[in-house]
């Protein structure tokens, strides 16, 4: 389960002038770099899983 | 910056080549060493019939490893520019677009206006791939435009683009918004480029990005982003200028 802002407080700080726009897209990217990875690996980890067994089952 | 782990490849590679090696050696000294020159080349012959296929087999593995991590790099890359667009950029500005139009108050409104400006102008210096890249949102107002808002390397921007018909570049420039048009250059050095396109003398840039800001029939002005590198920007940097010059327009169009 995953809840959580539309947009978020960091957002809203960038918006209303509260956080520099350098601050606020190096955080970002760095957030967007993390998760990309994170789901890029397990999408790929997921495939070389599925790919194994279906070798496995094929025998 | 994508980060990979560490490959263990290289490690696996050279056990298997020092196994070998040692397995080839046990083999040819268990029947005691060489005695004469034939033997001796007879054993460097078949050494090097065992190095070869194992050198082959060691560089098509390392090739193929760096081809995937290449691949996963360019995958995360994508991901992520995917979510900063969508999430970090789309969604806050939308909700300025949303309180624009909201506001009851024309002082108000102008000033969240003025913010939309910048926060677009922002977003797309960052967003869009060149290096020290430079966004300018020239407004459109009786018939000249000049810069209202801008992010990035450099001077604030002078340029006024007018209807004169000296103005070469400038009538260019209205054309392309009252068209609706967006126009991407990779390189004004390189290309042979539409009369009134080229850049002023002495600009500092090599390519840009100018979209047309506009909503239904109200002209507003015109999105640019500009880097000193040629061929800075790609068609997926473009469908970011279009789509922030049509979420800035959509906060600047006037209620009718």
């Amino acid at each position: 389960m995953m809840r959580g802002q539309v947009v978020p407080e960091e957002a809203r700080a960038w918006t209303a002038g509260l956080l520099l726009a350098t601050d606020y897209f190096a955080n970002a990217r760095r957030d967007a770099v993390a998760k990309a990875s994170a789901a890029i690996r397990g999408r790929l980890h997921r495939a070389r899983g599925a790919t194994t067994e279906d070798r496995g089952t094929s025998r | 910056m994508v980060t990979t782990p560490r490959s263990r490849l290289r490690t696996y590679v050279l056990l298997e080549a020092g196994a070998v090696g040692l397995g080839y050696l046990v083999a040819v000294l268990r029947e005691g060493a060489p005695g004469s020159g034939g033997a001796w080349a007879l054993a460097v012959a078949g050494a090097v019939a065992v190095a070869v296929p194992l050198w082959v087999k060691s560089r098509r593995e390392l090739r193929q490893e760096a081809e995937t991590r290449s691949a996963e790099i360019v995958a995360i890359e994508t991901d992520a520019k995917l979510r900063l667009v969508v999430g970090d950029v789309v969604t806050p500005i939308a909700e300025v677009v949303g309180k624009v139009h909201q506001t009851a108050g024309k002082g108000e409104r102008e000033s969240l206006r003025g913010q939309l400006k910048q926060l677009v102008v922002e977003a797309v210096a960052s967003l869009c791939d060149g290096e020290r890249a430079r966004a300018v949102f020239f407004q459109l107002e009786r018939g000249e435009m000049r810069a209202a808002a801008w992010f990035g390397r450099g001077d604030p921007p002078t340029t006024v683009f007018t209807d004169d018909p000296a103005d070469r570049r400038g009538q260019e420039a209205l054309l392309l918004v009252g068209f609706h048009d967006y126009l991407l250059v990779d390189d004004v050095r390189a290309e042979e480029l539409p009369r009134g396109a080229e850049p002023r003398p002495g600009a500092g840039y090599r390519s840009f990005i100018s979209v047309a800001v506009f909503c239904g029939d109200q002209n507003l002005g015109m999105l640019s982003v500009d880097a000193p590198e040629p061929h800075a920007f790609d068609d997926t940097d473009l469908n970011v200028m279009r789509a922030m010059a049509q979420l800035l327009g959509a906060g600047l169009v006037d209620r009718r």
